[in-house]
């Protein structure tokens, strides 16, 4: 039975209290505890003290009488035998007295009796103040033990809490509880001077601690601070928070401290992984946006207070979309990975967190140097932020040193392969007077490098202003585009205008961006700038392949759809091998592919170009020279060429009729395809007049918004069913006209 | 009161048997008593007063006895045992005086821890033997 039990019997009622009576005299026993038991208490009868004794075997009664005078054993010797037995020490013991027995009184309570009961001449008669006397007892047991219970609560919850509490006397030195000494790791039994703590405590803090402690006893303020905490015998290091009170006596003179210290080395340890998380990038360890722009704050105020200049590097790898795409996430992660350790490696690099501490730390006259550090803002763009730089020179070889560090051949998923970086620098204060100018201007010189051919460093100069910026989210929404299926091919159709008929359309890029639809010239030398030229261009074919296939099981399409290619596809060794799978996969012959390229693209990358074109023209896919006569052939190569078409460039056609010499041209290209055996086709042909000279001239196959503008494949189709039936279609007539016999309206698509 | 007959009893070096007799109705036992008693058991469903006096008879013949074999031997520690468990238990069954006698006699030998006179001791006695018979009526009534 638990020493809980006698106060919650107590409480109720319907649970009589139990009283074990010890009393030598049987009469006086009878009489007894009929008188309690006639007050509802439940009695147990013992005639003398080993009786007694012996019944607490049975179980602990509520509350122990016993009379003091006894042979054998007494109560006295009674009582203290029972307050050794297990339970015995919290049972209520009342003991009977005799009227100025002030010697049993005091035997009594060394005995541990908790109270006395005077036994007059009269008690047998007053059964009433034994009674009460008992009901006391049993209440101050009651709220006795639950005092204890709360003292034991709290030392446990003290204990989980890893929290004790002390307290210091300026006469007397510090007493710590049991749970403080086990939050200093030191024995139960143990003990620790101030000295001793200050011993405990990392000599660098112990001065700071020192002098903190003065002036707060000085003040008798609130002592609140976190203690780190070092010792041979405690395993590693911990972090003690102190909170006390100060106290003071009658004269008002503080005359000590009392509180609670608590281990929160955990707490400590989880706040720090909590600040890292939140200042630092997972993937690289660098800082993050956050931790670099909080650097590059206080770089920028010490540069301010101390004069000097400060720089900021914004380093983007170049093409690093590609690397993403083809050696998968993974590797991307592998690589940032590496090229991160490679950056930091070429600063003086400090991983410290830095964050309001920094300022408590008493900054030397060159501790800005620590605020030094790449940091990565996210994906495959990184800053450096220099603190102090003489001039900028100091800056370019940072960013040249970071350039060269890339050249290294990088190891990711087993693959060798390698990665550039552009890098734009912009110094404080002359670049820009805030974080964000200088970061914004870096970013502009970042680009300027990207656009003068990448692999480069180049710095902020006034002349780049307002032009990074907008590519950069240009560039950004057309890396979406692909992904969001923004890009939509047109396609615009070339006719043979002796017979009417179609002889194949050339595919046309758009870009739907928010409701709008952008034309090629807005987006395509950006995509061409940023490398999104090659996915853009490998979705293009794919798309018209999809679409040959679609109109040849819809109307019998079989001729080609030409597609524009920049001439660094030509460059790759794949292009003969992507073609061949998107036509394979669409179940169309190779050659609904043609592939234009412009004749300056051509003639720039001739050499790296031309084992491509053989090839493609090996296996059907006839090669279109576009704009033909704006640029600088060299006829003789023409001849050597795999080339099937000639496209005239627009601005020829535009001036026919009004030019002579746009007249000249054109009949010298006609003349140049007919003795290679090219054919030859006329673009941008707005109206009846440019036709009929075109076709004076001699050529058949004509494109542009006379017959069509480009349009969306669906409106080809109507286009298709209208021009078949001779609606709306002016230049049928000419045609008509010109070569009435070589009308065949039925046979518009898929002819001969 | 008490005190005034420490005094009495320190200045006289013994008991004065008269004193005892100060209670004249000595063998009768007070009605008051006797009531409380009664009230532990209303009905006399337990027949308590019954089982008190028996038990008070039988432990006041022995203790009668027992005084006279301690007196004899000069048994202090055994006469004092005695009288301090029969001045309880007289005063439980409203034998107040023979209570107070016992009362009186425990007092002396706390304080002086040897034998009153013969003669306090024989009032004593005489004193119980009295109650016995009171009691006895009681019983037989």
């Amino acid at each position: 039975m638990s020493p809980a039990t006698p106060s919650q019997a107590a409480e109720q009622a319907s649970e009589p209290t139990r009283v074990l009576l010890a009393d030598d005299d049987p009469v006086t026993l009878m009489v007894a505890a009929a008188a309690l038991r006639d007050r509802g208490f439940t009695v147990r009868e013992a005639a003398s003290g080993q009786e007694a004794l012996d019944a607490l075997g049975e179980g602990l009664p509520d509350v122990i009488v016993l009379d003091a005078i006894m042979p054998g054993l007494d109560g006295f010797e009674t009582c203290r035998q029972l307050r050794g037995m297990p339970g015995g020490e919290y049972v209520p013991v009342l003991m009977l007295t005799g009227l100025d027995d002030d010697a049993s009184i005091t035997r009594a309570y060394e005995a541990g009796a908790t109270d006395f009961f005077v036994k007059t001449q009269q008690w047998t008669q007053q059964w009433s103040l034994l009674e009460g006397r008992l009901r006391y007892l049993l209440r101050a047991a009651r709220t006795r033990h639950e005092l204890e219970r709360s003292k034991s609560k709290l030392a446990r919850a003290q204990d989980l809490a890893r929290m004790g509490s002390f307290d210091w006397r300026r006469q007397g030195g510090l007493v710590l509880s049991a749970e403080a000494l086990r939050v200093f790791g030191l024995p139960l039994d143990g003990s620790l001077s101030v000295r001793g703590l200050l011993r405990m405590v990392p000599s660098e803090d112990r001065r700071v601690l020192v002098r903190m402690l003065r002036s707060t006893l000085e003040h008798g303020a609130v002592l609140t601070t976190d203690i780190p905490v070092t010792s041979d015998w405690y395993s590693g290091d911990h972090v003690v928070h102190v909170e006390a009170e100060p106290e003071f006596n009658d004269q008002g003179q503080m005359v000590g401290y009392t509180g609670v210290v608590q281990d929160v080395t955990d707490r400590r340890v989880a706040e720090d992984k909590i600040r890292h998380l939140a200042n630092f990038d997972a993937l690289t360890g660098l800082p993050n946006r956050r931790q670099l722009l909080w650097r590059a704050e206080r770089a920028l105020e010490m540069a301010r207070r101390l004069g000097h200049q400060c720089a900021l590097l914004l380093i983007d790898l170049d093409r690093f979309k590609n690397i993403n795409d083809t050696l998968g996430h993974h590797s991307g992660d592998e690589l940032l990975a590496e090229v991160s350790r490679r950056l930091r490696g070429c600063v003086r690099h400090s991983d410290q967190v830095l964050e309001a501490v920094y300022e408590g730390h008493g900054m030397g006259v060159r501790s800005h140097r620590s605020l030094e550090a790449v940091g990565r803002l996210g994906g495959d763009e990184f800053v450096a932020l220099l603190p102090e730089v003489g001039d900028e020179r100091d800056a370019e070889r940072v960013a040249q040193r970071m350039l060269e560090v890339m050249r290294e051949p990088l190891v990711v998923g087993g693959q060798e392969c390698f990665v550039t970086a552009s890098v734009g620098v912009a110094i404080y204060p002359r670049d820009g007077a805030g974080v964000a100018d200088l970061m914004r201007n870096a970013d502009v010189a970042m680009y300027s490098a990207k656009a003068a051919g990448r692999n480069a460093a180049a710095l902020y100069g006034p002349q780049l202003a307002g032009r990074g910026r907008e590519k950069l989210e240009l560039e950004t929404a057309l890396h979406k585009a692909i992904e969001r299926d923004e890009l939509v091919l047109h396609y615009q159709p070339k006719i043979d205008v002796r017979g009417a008929r179609l002889v194949g359309v050339e595919a046309l890029m758009r870009w739907q961006r928010g409701g709008r639809l952008v034309p090629p010239g807005e987006f395509i030398p950006l995509a061409e700038e940023t490398g999104l030229i090659v996915p853009i261009s490998e979705w293009a074919l794919a798309q018209a392949a999809r679409q040959a296939g679609i109109w040849h099981r819809s109307f019998g399409f079989s001729e080609s759809i030409a597609v524009n290619l920049p001439s660094r596809l030509f460059e790759r060794g794949d292009l003969v091998d992507c073609i061949h799978q998107v036509v394979t996969a669409e179940g169309v012959p190779h050659r609904v592919i043609m592939l234009e390229i412009t004749e300056d693209n051509l003639m720039r990358e001739l050499q790296s170009v031309i084992p491509a074109l053989h090839r493609l023209n090996e296996i059907g896919v006839e090669i279109a020279i576009d704009d033909f006569g704006t640029g600088y052939s060299s006829l003789s190569y023409l001849t050597t060429l795999p080339i099937s078409e000639l496209k005239i460039d627009r601005s020829f056609v535009r001036d026919l009729g009004i030019s002579p010499q746009s007249s000249a041209v054109v009949t010298a290209i006609i003349a140049l395809a007919r003795s290679l055996g090219l054919r030859v086709v006329a673009e941008g042909v707005e109206t009846l007049r440019q036709m009929e000279v075109l076709h004076r001239l001699g050529v058949g196959v004509m494109q542009g918004f006379l017959f069509s503008r480009p349009v969306s494949p669906v409106e080809l189709e109507l286009w298709l069913d209208q021009a078949m039936r001779g609606r709306g279609a002016p230049w049928i007539v000419p045609a008509q006209e010109g070569d009435p016999g070589a009308v065949r309206p039925r046979v518009l698509a898929g002819g001969d | 009161m008490h005190e005034d007959e420490n005094a009495d009893m320190s200045a006289a070096g013994s008991i004065d048997p008269l004193s005892l007799c100060r209670h004249g109705d000595a063998a009768t036992l007070d009605r008051r008593a006797l009531d409380r008693l009664r009230e532990l058991d209303p009905h006399g469903r337990q027949g308590l007063l019954q089982r008190v006096l028996r038990t008070y008879v039988a432990s006041l013949t022995a203790q009668l006895e027992t005084i006279e074999a301690a007196n004899g031997r000069g048994d202090v520690r055994q006469l004092r045992f005695t009288v301090h468990a029969l001045k309880s238990s007289s005063a439980a069954v409203g034998a107040l005086a023979l209570s107070e006698g016992c009362a009186e006699i425990e007092h002396f030998l706390r304080d002086r821890e040897r034998m009153p006179a013969a003669a306090t001791i024989d009032a004593l006695v005489t004193q119980g033997h009295a109650v016995l018979a009171a009691v006895g009526d009681i019983l037989a009534a």
